[in-house]
């Protein structure tokens, strides 16, 4: 299979980079270019792809020019510019491989969603867990109806925040799109934990089947007398078949005040899901095959830390082979645009919740 | 124990057996009353605490100088009995809900700003569904009041239907969010656990196991039949040991290329270990 060329527009999300290892050398995808406006993230991306024919610009909109035949954008730039940097590449008929959010804005996400439609191309949004092999085997057991009737869906995202080594993050407008306080009248804004960690609302969906019908949020004061987004959030609710959900998508997962990935708590993330049913129980983490970490010369050197030991999977895709395979037709896209327009809308419903202590109902 | 060296149960209490003998484990008398209208009090304190309602409990509160009852009843008493009444919140003895109380006066790690509790139980050690509401959600309710030290301004609870599983969304007036979730439906095969994970604005406390379900590997899979640690390493393969999949993964590597070929010392190894077996010594491999 010929691999898809790709470009990327904009590094900002801390994502962006974990890509860039497998991106040297891989037979699904070849990238010929990254954007990035950032003098900081511009450079690691030169350093990273010394030595080989990558290209770097400052300027996404020179990069497209310059790049006709690239096939697939990354949208990596802050989500205050995914919409413009995504209508642009859809007009440019470029399928589209996005970092978790199109927009905060849903009629953003409308528009893109009928623009993609009308342009024929692949939208895959980045909603990584679906490859995670202990995720799909509870959907698989829920699919199977081995739990029975499921009565009660419990998914937590917790992390620690990422502003110290990406400060972007930190700021409402770049990463909620608008800046809307958390609570009328609160400096906090919109854009941390809940826009940060859009999983738990996906996963609930993916798993069950079931849109979220009602959601009631509240936000405590933040564990981060700095930051300006929320970092504690917790939403709960009930789906469209009465099944009652939880989700914690917190920040709760102290880190030290660095520039570079530093933890205080050992674990970076806690992606615990549990269900109930009426014949069975069911629960899994992200880091259920662990390691502990000690090293001198390891991400958060000198602390102890949790980490994953490698799965070796034979049906498991990867990210990015899922999007090569889709663009090549040989299979159907993984998280479509409409899979986050619905993510999106049940986060925005959190945060209506959070600012007027009322239930929303989803439409 | 030095006070209270009785205390009186009504004949038919519900948890008898238990108290005789933690009454005995206390050197503490029991005072068994049959009729409370005749009965000849010797004990200060009446503990009503297993009975989820007792609706004429003033007859009792005439009686004795203390008496300790359930949340309910508690909710039902006249103000004018507060000094008389111990009401029912053993959970506030749970030693990881005073680690936390205790550290976070001492500023251990400053300003609290959430807690997280989870309380999740199987099915045959289920509460019946008043007790549940009025006692175990009430008793978690105040155990987060204890520890976040401030008065409730709201509680949301989603729960389902008929079921005692239920979450629950809290604030108090300081600000700390709670989070609760209680689920007493869990398969039978399932021992409780109960965790409290305390949030603060420099640092955390917490009980919860950093991995896993109770520090095992793998996720958890739980019917009324087995209960299983399933290490997955590929959902569609049914197969869920560690060390066992590492047949099928050596395959995997051999057909990617990524397999070592060759003997790889196998016979220094087998000689070796035979050697070492056989004559009880250590084996020297370096001449």
């Amino acid at each position: 299979m010929k691999p898809v060329s790709m470009i990327i527009a904009g590094a900002a999300n801390p994502h962006v980079r974990n890509y860039y290892n497998g991106l040297k050398n891989n037979k699904f995808v070849k990238l010929l270019a990254i954007a990035e406006n950032d003098k900081v993230r511009r450079e690691y991306a030169i350093k990273f792809f010394e030595g080989t024919d990558v290209k770097i610009y400052s300027d996404w909109k020179i990069m497209f020019d310059k790049h006709p035949e690239a096939e697939a954008v990354m949208p990596g730039a802050d989500n205050l510019y995914h919409f413009e940097i995504i209508k642009e590449a859809l007009l440019r008929k470029k399928h589209i491989y996005s970092m978790k959010v199109i927009s905060m804005d849903e009629g953003e996400c409308r528009e893109i969603i009928v623009l993609r439609k009308k342009q024929k191309v692949i939208f895959q949004v980045e909603l990584e867990l679906h490859f995670c092999q202990q995720y799909n085997y509870i959907k698989k057991v829920v699919s199977e109806g081995k739990l029975g009737d499921i009565k009660s869906i419990y998914i937590s995202n917790v992390s620690q925040s990422p502003i110290c080594y990406f400060p972007n993050w930190g700021d409402p407008l770049l990463s909620y799109g608008k800046d809307i306080p958390i609570h009328p009248g609160s400096k906090i804004g919109r854009g941390g934990a809940i826009t940060d960690h859009p999983h738990p609302f996906d996963l609930v969906h993916w798993i069950t089947g079931q849109d979220i019908k009602k959601v009631f949020a509240v936000s405590g004061k933040n564990q981060r007398d700095y930051l300006k987004v929320e970092d504690h959030a917790a939403i709960t609710g009930e789906l469209a078949n009465g099944v009652k959900f939880f989700i914690n998508p917190s920040y709760s997962n102290l880190e030290e005040k660095a520039e570079t990935r530093r933890l205080y708590w050992p674990k970076s993330l806690e992606v615990s899901v549990k269900i109930t049913g009426s014949k069975g129980y069911v629960a899994a983490d992200y880091f259920d095959k662990h390691i502990y970490v000690l090293g001198n010369n390891y991400v958060s050197p000198d602390r102890l830390i949790v980490d994953g030991a490698p799965r070796t999977s034979y049906t498991g895709q990867n990210l990015l082979m899922s999007f090569a395979l889709a663009v090549r037709g040989k299979r159907k896209v993984e998280s479509s645009a409409e899979d986050g327009l619905r993510t999106v809308r049940a986060m925005n419903a959190a945060y209506e919740s959070i600012s007027t202590g009322k239930i929303v109902y989803l439409k | 124990m030095d006070n209270v060296k009785s205390i009186g149960l009504l004949q038919d209490d519900p948890a008898m057996e238990y108290k005789k003998k933690v009454f005995k484990f206390l050197e503490v008398k029991p005072e068994i009353i049959k009729d409370i209208g005749k009965h000849k009090r010797k004990a200060t304190i009446l503990d009503l605490s297993s009975f989820p309602e007792i609706k004429d409990a003033a007859k009792y509160l005439e009686k004795f100088p203390k008496v300790i009852v359930s949340p309910l009843t508690a909710s039902k008493l006249d103000s004018k009995y507060n000094s008389k009444v111990y009401t029912a919140y053993p959970l506030r003895q749970w030693g990881i809900a005073k680690k936390i109380v205790d550290m976070s006066e001492k500023n251990i790690c400053g300003d609290m700003t959430s807690i997280r509790i989870l309380w999740s139980v199987p099915k045959k050690l289920s509460s019946d569904k008043k007790s549940f509401l009025n006692s175990t959600v009430a008793g978690l309710v105040d155990l987060s009041k204890y520890m976040a030290k401030s008065q409730l301004k709201m509680i949301y609870l989603e729960k389902v239907k008929n079921e005692n599983n239920l979450f629950g969304l809290l604030t108090y007036r300081n600000d700390i969010a709670v989070e609760l979730e209680i689920n007493e439906t869990l398969p039978k095969t399932m021992e409780p656990s109960h965790f409290i994970k305390a949030n603060f604005k420099n640092g955390i406390l917490t009980n919860m196991p950093l991995v896993g379900h109770h520090n095992e590997e793998g996720s958890l899979f739980a019917d009324d039949k087995k209960l299983i640690h399933p290490l997955i390493e590929d959902a569609q393969w049914d197969g869920f040991d560690e060390i066992e999949n590492t047949y099928w993964q050596m395959l995997m590597a051999i057909n990617s290329g990524t397999y070592p070929q060759g003997l790889l010392d196998s016979r220094i190894i087998i000689d070796a270990i035979n050697n070492a077996v056989k004559n009880e010594e250590p084996v020297n491999l370096e001449c």
